[in-house]
């Protein structure tokens, strides 16, 4: 702001300026006023976000006895430990599976029902409705509607794949169906809130450009490729990225589902983090991979901010 | 009642330049006083450092004795009209009204008495109920004085609050505001940059322009004895016509461009001694028929490039040298496009401009600045 | 064109529709079966009546579970339009030094995921002795950086010549805040409301970490249990369950469908 030589505007006030001298108490006005008000915020992100966090860190590297109390500091042991222990190499390989299997089909399925739903009909807003349903559902109500569709014996799912001549799945008794069968119940909660987002992007997207594709003669597919794609790209990218960090915190659906069963196939990263530390009393390994989640979701979204900031201009 | 006294105020964003630069004036009591110019000259600036909304860079701002510089808005004993009204989308029109009153606690008979006046006043009685988005443009610009009604604040503030309204409305609500504030006889400070609201609604009015006062006056005043080119053209509909013009070594001819030139009058030869250029202003009203000029005069042919009739006017457009010039005359005329006219100025309505200061140095119409009726 | 775009449209729409909603509609119809229509596999319940319902009460405590969801779920949703509402005013409103360095610092709370630091806020909430406590429920999620920056998004439109109105009639700060900044805003604070009441409602984690006793259960903990003491027996009264416990959230969804819609919009993307 200021600069070395004695610019009109300095000489100004030399000149006709009575600058009232502003104390200390006066100049910070404004920052204990908004101090005031963000109080509550930070106080709570720093008891139950940073200094857990940071504690986190600090437990990752020590034993401790089934309170939680630090006893032994064991240095990266405990990294050492779960990088080798086959138990944790599993449950990483089911995590990343798991994202694979709910990431790409949860965005495609939403992306797809919200192109349907943005169409200008009668009755829409009764067919939005449905299609936004899942976002109410908590995971608890669904796994549970899920796990008795996919009951061995009375599970209904099996009772339709028999009349189209297929024979029955086991669905949550085989390793591998059952982290399938998991992600397809998250696949269905996810598509309520990615329907509803992806919806929200379509409907900003500017009518004019349409009818001026209109006017040109462009096919619906041109207008897909060209206009809603590009357009959507920022919403779409920000739901990627939502779902696959809700996809790494994947907890209910398991606990209720399976266990982390049959074989360990479905002990995703935070059920294996809940199982160390609240049934094993694990809270040094257990903070351990808490770390690596954290790694994890932060390196996601660093990412959604550096692109997602670039794109948002589009809009 | 207060005046309000800016002495050497300034206002700087970059610490680099002026936004509003050494401004000094005293704005009487009861004055309805105009701030007016191009955007960005600083005006509403002005207006927001009087209310307190702007800190102010340099200078002292006053109202009756006290420096206010630093005294936070509501201590100032103002009300604000803005432009979008600043109604409170989520309160009834009568909450509207009564906002600022129940802020400063005033008693519950007093202030519906006051509402209830206000509304009256401004024929807002039928609506008190109603939101603002219910109303038209002009009924929550009713709103917004109503404002100001209730509060008996002896300074009102009012940023170009017209210029959301349709031309037939605007016009309408000038009056309006110049009424009531006759009635309330309170100090009117308004912001504009319509030169047609300044003219009518104006005690005195102040031009501006880059943020430096270019003239204060009454606004025939200013509209008769601009004080520089800029002032000549900004004031005034059509504007004035100018024309720069260089000078022959012996100040006999004044030449347009290298071919045209017309002899200089002779009442001028001193006057333009010492200079090589200078710019001629003629305000449009002032070039008549040629054969309808008796006293001295400037006198030139022109082809007509448009015309438009608006009924009991008439307007010539044709080309001067470099410049488009209009001719105004009373009257239906019928003349058409391409068609030859004589015209002739008086000497005694034109204005002379320096090049390079664009300062005043010359008008025919001194002698006859007290009673005028030159419109 | 967009006529006879409906032809393809209304089929696909249908058909998703019946796919999505299906497990639901098939939930709501297994409430009112019989243990014999179930073992069957019976789509329809051969007849219909409410003894699940009565039953599914008398087996855990779901009333109890449900004032709890209730009272934890408006704690949490009045809780955070408070606290974010105050810190989204400062953002919006006070330019205060510091101010991007405090901005950073809620951006960067987005990239900590709960998860990681479940276990020394479980080891806090021992500490306070809040373990079977509407507070440890509701307290730890009051501050939000989403529905911080949806407020300030939206403050942030509300007219300066609004703000200034106000600062000439001489209201102060708060009173600014409360008596035009919240009103001009009804709309995200609604929405923010919504999703918050939401969100806690169906709270799964750490609900079943903090609560060790009927007292304090959710009704998610609630379904959880209800599974696991039913599952043999008799699916249907699990089934009533489950619908009385999402009644509630499709309501709010459906009747905040179009605000939810926009509000995450502008909160996500802006």
């Amino acid at each position: 702001m200021s600069s070395s030589s004695v610019t009109v505007v300095e000489e100004r006030i030399l000149q006709y300026g009575r600058k009232e001298k502003l104390s200390w108490w006066g100049k910070t006005k404004n920052f204990r006023t908004a101090m005031l008000y963000l109080f509550p915020s930070i106080l709570l992100f720093s008891i139950f976000l940073f200094y857990p966090m940071l504690r986190t860190v600090y437990l990752s590297f020590f034993l401790t006895d089934a309170q939680g109390v630090a006893s032994l500091f064991v240095g990266f042991e405990n990294f050492a430990y779960i990088l080798q222990s086959s138990v944790f190499r599993k449950s990483m390989v089911s995590t990343l599976l798991f994202v694979l299997y709910t990431v790409p089909s949860s965005v495609i399925i939403a992306l797809f029902l919200a192109l349907l739903a943005n169409e200008k009909l009668r009755g829409i807003g009764f067919f939005r409705t449905i299609l936004s349903s899942t976002m109410g559902m908590s995971v608890a109500a669904s796994a549970v509607i899920w796990l008795f569709l996919f009951h061995p014996t009375v599970g209904i799912l099996n009772s339709f794949l028999n009349i189209i001549g297929i024979s029955s799945i086991p669905w949550l008794l085989d390793p591998q169906w059952a982290l399938i069968s998991i992600a397809i119940t998250t696949v269905w909660m996810n598509t309520g809130f990615a329907f509803l987002v992806i919806l929200g992007g379509l409907q900003n997207i500017d009518q004019h450009l349409y009818e001026n594709a209109e006017i040109d003669g462009a096919k619906y597919r041109y207008q897909l490729r060209r206009i809603t794609l590009p357009m959507l790209s920022p919403t779409l990218f920000f739901i990627i990225t939502i779902t696959f960090i809700n996809s790494f915190q994947s907890f209910g659906q398991v606990d209720i589902l399976t266990q982390g069963g049959p074989a360990e196939a479905t002990n995703l990263i935070v059920y294996a983090i809940y199982r160390d530390a609240f049934i094993n009393y694990q809270f040094g390994t257990a903070s351990a991979q808490a770390l690596i989640l954290f790694i994890l979701v932060f390196g996601l979204t660093i990412l959604q901010f550096k692109f997602g900031e670039k794109r948002v201009h589009y809009q | 009642m207060k005046k309000v006294t800016l002495s050497h105020v300034s206002k700087s964003y970059d610490q680099q330049s002026f936004a509003v630069d050494d401004v000094n004036v005293e704005i009487n009591p009861g004055e309805f006083f105009v701030l007016v110019g191009p955007s960005g000259c600083g005006k509403s600036t002005m207006l927001r450092m009087i209310a307190g909304l702007e800190t102010i860079t340099a200078g002292d701002l006053s109202i009756g004795e006290n420096r206010v510089n630093h005294m936070p808005p509501s201590k100032r004993e103002i009300s604000m009209v803005f432009q979008n009204y600043a109604l409170y989308p989520h309160l009834t029109v009568e909450e509207n009204i009564l906002f600022g009153l129940k802020a400063r606690k005033m008693n519950k008979i007093e202030r519906n008495e006051r509402c209830q006046e206000a509304a009256d006043l401004l024929g807002l009685t039928p609506y008190l109920q109603r939101k603002p988005r219910e109303l038209s443009g002009g009924q929550r610009q009713r709103v917004a004085l109503a404002r100001t009604v209730v509060s008996q604040r002896p300074i009102c503030l009012l940023d170009e609050p017209l210029s959301n309204l349709d031309a037939k409305l605007r016009g309408y609500m000038r009056t309006e505001i110049r009424q009531l504030q006759k009635k309330l006889g309170i100090t009117m400070i308004y912001v504009t940059h319509d030169q047609v609201e300044a003219m009518t609604m104006g005690d005195r009015m102040m031009v501006l322009k880059d943020g430096k006062v270019q003239q204060v006056g009454t606004p025939l005043s200013i509209y008769n004895q601009p004080k520089n080119l800029f002032v000549a053209t900004f004031i005034g509909a059509p504007p004035m016509n100018t024309l720069p013009l260089s000078l022959s070594q012996d100040r006999s001819l004044m030449f347009m461009n290298e071919k045209i030139s017309l002899a200089t009058p002779v009442s001028w030869r001193t006057l333009l001694n010492t200079k090589d250029h200078f710019h001629l202003g003629v305000r449009p009203e002032q070039v008549f028929p040629a054969e309808e000029v008796l006293e001295p005069s400037i006198k030139f042919d022109v082809t007509i490039e448009d015309t438009e009739v608006l009924g009991n006017e008439t307007h010539f457009t044709f080309t001067l040298g470099k410049a488009t010039w209009k001719a105004k005359w009373q009257g239906q005329w019928p003349k058409n496009i391409g068609d030859l006219l004589s015209l002739a100025v008086p000497l005694e309505a034109a204005y002379l401009f320096d090049t390079d200061t664009e300062e005043i140095f010359y008008s025919g119409q001194v002698q006859l600045s007290e009673g005028v009726q030159v419109l | 064109m967009m006529k006879s775009r409906g032809w393809v449209v209304y089929p696909l729409l249908i058909i998703s529709s019946l796919l999505l909603f299906f497990p639901i509609v098939y939930a709501f119809l297994v409430s009112f079966m019989s243990g014999t229509d179930v073992m069957n596999r019976s789509f329809l319940p051969s007849i219909w009546n409410w003894s699940n319902y009565e039953r599914v009460f008398e087996t855990v405590p779901l009333m109890r579970y449900l004032m709890n969801s209730f009272i934890v779920s408006t704690g949490v949703m009045l809780g955070q339009l408070v606290v974010c509402a105050f810190a989204a005013y400062a953002f919006a409103f006070i330019p205060f030094k510091g101010r991007n360095a405090v901005f950073l610092l809620f951006i960067s709370t987005l990239m900590i995921p709960w998860e990681a630091a479940m276990i020394p806020n479980f080891l806090t909430i021992q500490a306070f002795g809040w373990m079977n406590s509407y507070l440890s429920m509701t307290v730890p999620f009051f501050a939000l950086a989403f529905g911080t920056f949806l407020l300030r998004q939206h403050f942030k439109t509300v007219p300066h010549e609004l703000m200034e109105a106000a600062d000439i009639e001489g209201l102060s700060k708060f009173a600014t805040f409360y008596k035009v900044v919240l009103p001009y805003c009804r709309t995200s604070l609604v929405t923010l409301g919504i999703y918050g009441f939401l969100t806690t409602w169906n709270m799964y984690l750490w609900p079943l970490l903090v609560t060790t006793n009927d007292e304090k259960r959710t009704v998610q903990i609630g379904l959880k249990q209800l599974q696991t003491v039913e599952v043999a027996t008799d699916w249907g009264v699990v089934m009533a369950g489950v619908i009385i416990v999402i009644i509630p959230t499709l309501l709010l969804l459906f009747i905040g469908q179009k605000q939810l819609q926009k509000g995450l919009t502008q909160g996500a993307l802006k």
